[in-house]
């Protein structure tokens, strides 16, 4: 008999050997590219950063309408794909040294938080949870374009060089400049979560005009679409100057157009038609307002499944400013509470 | 069964790895003459000879030392990556005599080496008699005995010993001649053959500061109302050397060229760097 058990037991555990993960990486089916190139942007004001905040949900539109004199956008909203097995994927732009220092951000659709779980003083900003299949992650990083070893909007490459000492031993050396400082001291090359923005200060001084590249590696890539919408700007001054948080760029959380035959559509110009996904931009102002819960708990479909809606009866009120008047328009399906449209 | 089993085991202990990864052993030899350090300034300033001011003498392993980069010879250099910076000197490897080790008073932060002071009146005599600063307590009182000494390390370190006081003990150099010698090992070395064992002592300023020791950095005290940073020695001190070279130091000369990791080195610490008139 207990043969037997053992028997079924080690059965039980091969099974296991089945799972491949799979489920947690989109499909790689090219329906958005997994490696492009964005080409030179300009470096926008802080005037220019505030004007391109205020369009909210039209942001991306902003940056295809708003260019320099040399027609580079100031900014730059795309969507990237899943990128194959052993390939890297991932969005490159070429931008010029200004002679001072410039700030380069990313940000990552939509927003993440952590569910607060404690039992005791859990902090009820983030006691709703998270939807984390609209969540994607991008590194960033940076250097001068001559150390760049990738081809842009074919492969994704580095910033690595060699040196190769007196006795010929090679020593890699890293030739980015785009380092990032995590909350633990000591970590002077870290990069943010999903759906976070990195951003990075570079110093051009004695480099005016020259041709700096900046990488945006899709660590992933959300799960409910497949496609990565993000957001990059370069601005004008180190990044201590700003405040850089989910809400400097906003509405990154895209959502591509299909045509008939089910494929992405593009517009004149090549580029892809995707709007910003109805109701984001109030969420990514709630992330910064510190309203989640309240914002959760009146859309729950832009939130995670499984939230604990018993909290919402305490929740404060939601503000004003973060209604989204065409949740219902757009969620219906995926909230019981709203009346569907009449026939 | 057994008996196979552990000479099966046994014979694992035998395994090669063939690491390219050697342990250097040797001497370093340094004059007696560096013994002797200007300490103040103006009218006060005057020329000290203790053995106890020695700070740590640092060693590094290098692809090549060169001339004409600074005014003693220096590691040679990679690239120049930062402006103002110099290029990185890629060390196979290193090792010091001697390091900085906190000595229980806030005073003594980045002032005391391992293997310099016998026990804590050999410290209290260096302090008192030598720099005639005394040692003091956060209240100002002079620290006058070893007991007191120890018994506020025991308190401050949450000690039970001695032992656990590794800035006193044997010194790291004895006297053979005109030189101060110590053995040294520089572990876990790659095998580069050529490559040039170097290094340096960290003499104090004329304020008995140490370049490579920083006060702001290490660990940290908290003591009732103490706390403070213990100092150590800057992380990149091998990397780039001329940073933190500086007046009063000695430096290696002819560097010892490594042919065969089990051959036993000797290097001289025979240049001062001292400012010209």
């Amino acid at each position: 008999m207990n043969n037997q058990i053992m028997l079924l037991a080690t059965g039980l555990t091969l099974l296991a050997c089945d799972r491949s993960g799979d489920d947690y990486v989109p499909a790689a089916d090219g329906t958005y590219p997994a490696v492009i190139d964005v080409g030179e942007m300009a470096v926008m004001t802080a005037d220019r950063l505030q004007e391109l905040r205020s369009e909210g949900s039209n942001a991306r539109s902003w940056c295809q309408d708003n260019v320099d004199g040399e027609g580079n956008p100031y900014c730059y909203y795309g969507l990237l794909g899943q990128a194959p097995t052993g390939v890297k994927g991932g969005a490159t732009f070429t931008f010029r040294g200004t002679g001072d220092r410039v700030c380069i951000v990313t940000d990552p659709e939509t927003v993440f938080w952590n569910t607060a779980v404690a039992s005791v003083n859990p902090d009820d900003k983030y006691s709703y949870a998270d939807l984390e299949q609209d969540d994607g992650d991008i590194d960033l990083f940076a250097g001068l374009s001559s150390y760049y070893t990738g081809s842009p909007g074919v492969e994704l490459g580095d910033f690595k060089g060699f040196y190769t000492d007196a006795l010929g031993n090679s020593v890699a050396i890293e030739y980015g400049e785009c380092f990032q400082y995590g909350a633990q001291s000591g970590m002077n090359n870290a990069h943010a979560g999903r759906a976070s923005a990195e951003y990075c200060t570079i110093n051009t001084s004695n480099r005016d005009g020259k041709l700096y590249t900046v990488v945006l590696e899709s660590f992933a890539v959300p799960l409910n679409d497949g496609g990565l919408g993000f957001g990059a700007v370069v601005l004008d001054g180190s990044c201590g100057d700003y405040v850089i948080n989910e809400c400097t760029l906003f509405g990154e959380g895209l959502e591509a157009q299909f045509d008939e035959n089910d494929d992405v559509s593009v517009d004149e110009n090549g580029e892809q038609v995707a709007l910003t996904r109805a109701c984001t931009v109030q969420l990514e102002q709630a992330s910064c307002d510190g309203a989640l819960q309240s914002f959760c708990c009146e859309y729950p479909a832009l939130c995670g499944e499984d939230g604990d809606q018993s909290q919402c009866e305490e929740a404060p009120a939601l503000p004003d400013d973060l209604s989204c008047p065409s949740y219902c328009d757009v969620y219906a399906d995926m909230d019981a509470n709203c009346t569907p449209p009449s026939e | 069964m057994l008996s196979v089993l552990l000479l099966a085991q046994l014979q694992g202990c035998a395994f090669d790895e063939n690491l390219n990864s050697h342990d250097l052993r040797g001497t370093v030899k340094i004059p007696l003459a560096a013994t002797q350090f200007l300490y103040g300034s103006g009218d006060d300033a005057q020329i000290l000879d203790d053995i106890r001011a020695l700070g740590p003498l640092y060693l590094g392993v290098y692809p090549g030392i060169e001339e004409g980069l600074y005014p003693y010879p220096h590691p040679a250099m990679g690239p120049i990556l930062s402006e103002g910076q110099d290029g990185n000197a890629y060390p196979y490897g290193g090792n010091t005599v001697g390091r900085f080790d906190w000595a229980c008073y806030q005073q003594l932060v980045c002032k005391v080496s391992t293997g310099r002071f016998e026990d804590y009146a050999d410290i209290i005599d260096f302090f008192d008699n030598v720099l005639e600063d005394p040692i003091r307590t956060l209240n100002g009182e002079v620290v006058g005995s070893s007991t007191e000494f120890q018994e506020r390390c025991f308190e401050v370190e949450y000690a039970t010993g001695d032992n656990e006081m590794l800035f006193v003990g044997e010194r790291d150099f004895r006297i053979e001649g005109d030189f101060l010698v110590a053995d040294v090992v520089i572990p876990h070395v790659p095998m580069n053959d050529g490559m040039k064992v170097w290094g340096w002592v960290d003499m104090p300023s004329p304020s008995y500061e140490y370049s490579t020791c920083d006060p702001t950095v290490g660990d940290t005290v908290n003591y009732y109302a103490e706390s403070y940073d213990l100092g150590t020695n800057a992380i990149d001190v091998l990397n780039y050397p001329g940073k933190y070279i500086d007046y009063g130091d000695w430096v290696v000369q002819v560097p010892a060229e490594i042919t065969d990791p089990n051959v036993d080195f000797e290097l001289v610490v025979d240049f001062h760097y001292v400012e010209e008139e």
